[in-house]
């Protein structure tokens, strides 16, 4: 019995670069969102997606790599189109929004893995073995494990609105859209009460509130892969950022004839 | 003066509600500045007229020193992740911890100090989202202007913020926070007392 309980914990669905620490993850997130918003340049900002790319690949979800990176290309691409046509009003618009959407995707498509190869327990050891207290790991971990379940619920209320009549067209909710807040809204919250009166059942009954120090069966160390991955890393963002001040910055990708 | 520890369950709640609370605030954000440069500087105003049903509900279901702390920092831990510019943060998180010293305190809380910790957390928030472009503006056209953004969006953005426009987002910011704050309690006695989910405040 006990045996068994072992095995199934010890038996992790991820492999590769989704069994690094997690702490390590959320510092590369960091890192890559305070990066990207400096490059500028096409080439090494295909580059930095590149690599992404290639980080969530060997983290056991390459079909999701490979998404991102094609919406991308496809994206920069319509967006560098954009640059040889003049419509008023909305070429502006557009334009804003293909850089906003640009500058997401890489982020996007970490925080996502981020969020999906990492189990809650994993990240609140680790977080707890950094010196974090209590008070500040047990909500941030609540509302990782919380964004995806709130994307649920959303969908189930709005599917609950269009059996109902409620604010189904765009054009009443464009009309009132104070009320369609507060159909939403309400709802949600309602759900946020019981879900996490649920939760604060299942936690206490497996000894969340502890102070103690826990162990862990799984290996949960930032040691030296850690921190080789974490070198690279930095000397990728060197390089890109050198790149991007030279020449190779200045260059179009997709020039037009 | 009752029970003012943080038990699991307030720290639950809080996550949860801290996370509908970051993704209003990012979708609100998104589409506003996306419309375009005057609708842009408004953005937290119309941010807090939305959360404050959800920082009133928190409020209302953890009447505890420490709640709208951690909901700040988090959010502001969250927007350094999402990599947005890093005065919004630091307003979130300064914001949150002096509203929660100076206001609400160890004492019993009441509607009144629910609603003014609202109001000076979502006008240091504005602050934070919006003073930059008016304090350091070089660095901020520098990054814009190389991120592909066009003049003239920048140049409508650098006129908006300045003197006295900037001190009409300010206090747009305040009174935002009052209006959430009003409206999540009526929202509140409307829906949540009424379902004997919160008690009558």
């Amino acid at each position: 019995m006990n045996q068994s309980i072992r095995e199934k914990i010890l038996a992790v669905s991820f492999h590769g670069t989704a069994r690094l620490d997690p702490r390590l993850k959320l510092l590369l997130l960091i890192i890559l969102g305070c990066v990207s918003f400096f490059i500028n340049g096409d080439i090494p900002v295909l580059l930095l997606m590149l690599s992404v790319t290639l980080f969530v690949m060997a983290g056991s979800d390459p079909g999701w790599g490979i998404k991102m990176l094609i919406t991308y290309l496809v994206i920069s691409y319509l967006n560098t189109c954009l640059r040889y046509l003049t419509i008023p009003v909305l070429s502006l618009m557009i334009s804003i929004f293909g850089v906003t959407v640009l500058k997401m995707i890489p982020i996007i498509t970490l925080g996502r893995w981020v969020i999906k190869s990492t189990y809650m327990d994993e990240l609140t050891v680790s977080f707890e073995r950094a010196g974090m207290p209590l008070t500040v790991i047990i909500p941030f971990v609540v509302m990782f494990r919380y964004i995806p379940t709130l994307a649920i619920e959303y969908r189930m209320i709005r599917n609950t609105m269009r059996i109902r009549g409620v604010s189904d067209t765009v054009l009443k909710v464009l009309t009132h859209p104070f009320a369609t807040v507060e159909y939403i809204l309400i709802p949600l919250l309602m759900r946020c009460l019981k879900v996490s009166d649920e939760l604060a059942a299942s936690g206490t009954t497996r000894g969340m509130e502890r102070e103690n120090k826990r162990h862990a069966l799984l290996k949960i160390k930032f040691g030296a892969k850690e921190y080789v991955i974490l070198a690279c890393t930095l000397c990728l963002v060197i390089a890109l950022f050198v790149a991007d001040r030279s020449e190779i910055g200045q260059y179009i990708l997709w020039r037009q004839g | 003066m009752k029970n003012t520890k943080l038990i699991g369950k307030d720290l639950i709640l809080t996550g949860a509600l801290t996370a509908l609370m970051f993704i209003i605030y990012m979708i609100i954000s998104i589409v506003m500045s996306l419309a375009g440069p005057v609708t842009n500087v408004f953005y937290p105003p119309a941010v807090s007229v939305v959360n404050g049903i959800v920082m009133m509900l928190l409020l209302a279901k953890v009447p505890k020193y420490g709640a709208l702390s951690i909901a700040g920092v988090i959010q502001g831990l969250l927007s350094f992740l999402v990599g947005a510019f890093w005065t919004v943060g630091t307003g979130l998180i300064v914001g949150a911890l002096l509203a929660d010293f100076l206001i609400i305190g160890k004492r019993e809380i009441t509607t009144g100090k629910m609603i003014a910790a609202y109001s000076v957390f979502s006008g240091i928030f504005t602050f934070g989202a919006i003073a930059p472009m008016n304090i350091l503006r070089d660095a901020f056209m520098q990054t814009t202007l190389r991120n592909g953004l066009s003049q003239e969006y920048v140049d409508g953005l650098i006129n908006m913020t300045q003197w006295p426009m900037l001190t009409v987002i300010i206090i747009a910011g305040f009174i935002g926070g009052l209006v959430g704050g009003f409206i999540g309690l009526k929202v509140l006695k409307k829906h949540f007392v009424k379902a004997g989910l919160v008690q009558a405040a």
